[in-house]
């Protein structure tokens, strides 16, 4: 009885938690953006350090409760209604403010406004283009064509209409409309696993939860392609499996390197062979690894690009890997600090903030003999 | 002193003088007509076509089209290839027309237009450079007698001069 009372304090605890996080985040609304201008403060750009200071504690705190929802899972403490709460908890996320770390929400609408309101190819006309659209002072790299795949075009269009062109909406229908995709891709981790571990490994990592809820990033999206056909796969259902693997890649074009173990998985099928589907998830998260490391040859190896590796993680249930990873989820959501503190971005601090939460971490973890 | 001046004055009429100067530039040439790969060039380039939608895409399409037409149709007048040259220059002045329809559609939908009618008149600039320098050079009249067919009288000059009305009328 003691145990429900202590979880049901410590669930209470991580909703507030949630919330104050969202409201943290309006500190960071961008000066040039008109339609929030009343909730303006600009305490991220004048209070650098406090901002920082807020923020490392934030991560800290949420890592803690992650590690708290881990070892709910090791003591077998878990019931599925039970994770349906701890997952929902995070919804609070959603209401946060979007460009706290990364602007990409603005450019999905940015890209969305060309195609559905200007009726104007996004490969091939610039948001910058439209001189006189509002979007232009808030938006970043508005003179770059679409980024993402034509797919990701199409989906857009249903948050974008049904928003009826008011921005404020159209934010929040973005962000739940990821939301979905995240849900979908954990309901596909648990059809997947059968495993508590696997889902909450994925669903409470901070990382997923940061990247998805408040900066409404879209490689869940692609992610849940991507496990669709898996799961597709798994059922026999090849055609299915292909079309939803072809679907992952025109989001965005990372999954193509998982496209040998889908040959691979294939093959198998075809043969009637048995797939050893922890052959499959190891093999997955190494194909997919390789591009998320070769990432910075491109730009940069941005912390939402981690979202890629997670569900294959999940899906091994290895101590060592998870611990490594969830280390590095972490690491990944400090290399935004610098740039929080100093208004720069500067590749050495980045290293240097990931590499101290993530030597930190795994010292703390095997200090405390905490289980991933 | 005067005979100087004279002399001096005289060579500005005695050369050749561009009546236009654009910064605006035209494209490299690709692949020619007569090349075999130019069938898939040109479907490629039709492909494209069916790629774009939106004025301002458009725009870009048909301009660039125009652009490298042109280009096609001056390499071509170069080698003496008229009867192929005078098939690229109609192209070119196809695209353009459509192009400025296509400036003309993105007004209609209130879109912003000064910076696309600033390019049509900069791409209008060095048309009409490149057709007075062809003008220069080419004969008025030519007779291409193919091996095989019968002889086909081009009006070179006043192709040119369609082509330099065509884009005289937006610059």
């Amino acid at each position: 009885m003691n145990n429900v009372k202590s979880i049901y304090i410590i669930l209470a605890a991580y909703a507030l938690f949630t919330i104050l996080f969202s409201v943290f985040s309006y500190c960071f609304i961008d000066p040039n953006l008109i339609y929030l201008k009343k909730l303006y403060t600009g305490l991220a750009f004048t209070n650098r350090v406090e901002v920082s200071l807020f923020y490392t504690s934030f991560i800290v705190v949420f890592f803690g409760f992650y590690l708290y929802f881990l070892t709910l899972v090791h003591k077998k403490m878990l019931t599925i209604k039970l994770v349906i709460v701890i997952v929902s908890l995070s919804l609070p996320l959603l209401l946060s403010y979007p460009a706290m770390l990364s602007y990409d929400l603005f450019n999905y609408q940015a890209t969305a406004k060309v195609t559905y309101h200007y009726a104007e190819n996004p490969y091939l006309v610039m948001p910058i283009e439209f001189t006189n659209d509002p979007m232009l002072l808030f938006t970043r790299a508005a003179n770059k064509y679409a980024l993402y795949g034509p797919f990701w075009i199409a989906l857009t269009g249903v948050p974008y209409m049904v928003s009826m062109a008011n921005f404020i909406i159209q934010i929040f229908l973005f962000k739940l409309f990821v939301g979905l995709f995240y849900a979908g891709t954990v309901f596909l981790l648990y059809k997947l696993s059968r495993s508590f571990f696997t889902v909450i490994f994925f669903a409470m990592n901070p990382l997923v939860l940061i990247e998805t809820f408040m900066s409404g990033h879209n490689d869940i999206v692609m992610m849940f392609f991507v496990l669709l056909g898996y799961y597709f796969m798994k059922q026999g259902k090849n055609i299915l499996s292909a079309v939803s693997f072809v679907s992952s890649i025109f989001i965005k074009f990372s999954t193509l390197f998982l496209l040998p173990v889908w040959i691979y998985m294939y093959y198998k099928k075809v043969k009637n062979q048995k797939l050893d589907w922890d052959r499959v998830w190891v093999l997955s998260l190494i194909s997919i690894g390789i591009i998320f490391l070769l990432s910075p040859l491109r730009e940069e190896m941005y912390p939402w690009y981690f979202i890629w590796l997670l569900p294959f993680v999940a899906l091994i249930r290895r101590k060592s890997i998870s611990l490594w990873a969830a280390a590095f989820s972490g690491g990944l959501l400090m290399t935004y600090v610098p740039y929080m503190y100093t208004g720069y971005y500067i590749t050495l601090y980045k290293i240097i903030a990931a590499l101290l939460f993530i030597i930190i971490f795994i010292f703390l973890c095997k200090v405390f003999k905490q289980t991933i | 002193m005067f005979v100087f001046l004279s002399l001096f004055l005289l060579t500005f009429t005695l050369v050749p003088q561009v009546h236009a100067a654009s910064s605006y530039v035209l494209p490299y040439p690709g692949v020619m007509p007569g090349n075999r790969l130019y069938v898939f060039s040109d479907f490629l380039d039709k492909a494209r076509g069916v790629y774009v939608f939106g004025d301002i895409a458009s725009f870009k399409y048909n301009l660039s089209q125009s652009d490298k037409y042109l280009v096609e149709a001056k390499i071509l007048f170069e080698y003496d290839q008229y009867l192929l040259a005078v098939q690229s220059l109609e192209k070119s002045n196809s695209y353009f027309i459509k192009s400025y329809k296509n400036v003309m559609d993105a007004q209609k939908h209130n879109k912003n237009t000064e910076a696309l009618k600033d390019k049509h008149a900069q791409a209008a600039l060095k048309h009409v450079e490149t057709l007075s320098g062809l003008k220069m050079s080419l004969p008025e009249i030519f007779t291409w007698e193919a091996e095989k067919s019968a002889p086909e009288t081009i009006r070179i000059y006043e192709l040119l001069n369609r082509a330099l009305k065509i884009r005289q009328q937006y610059e």
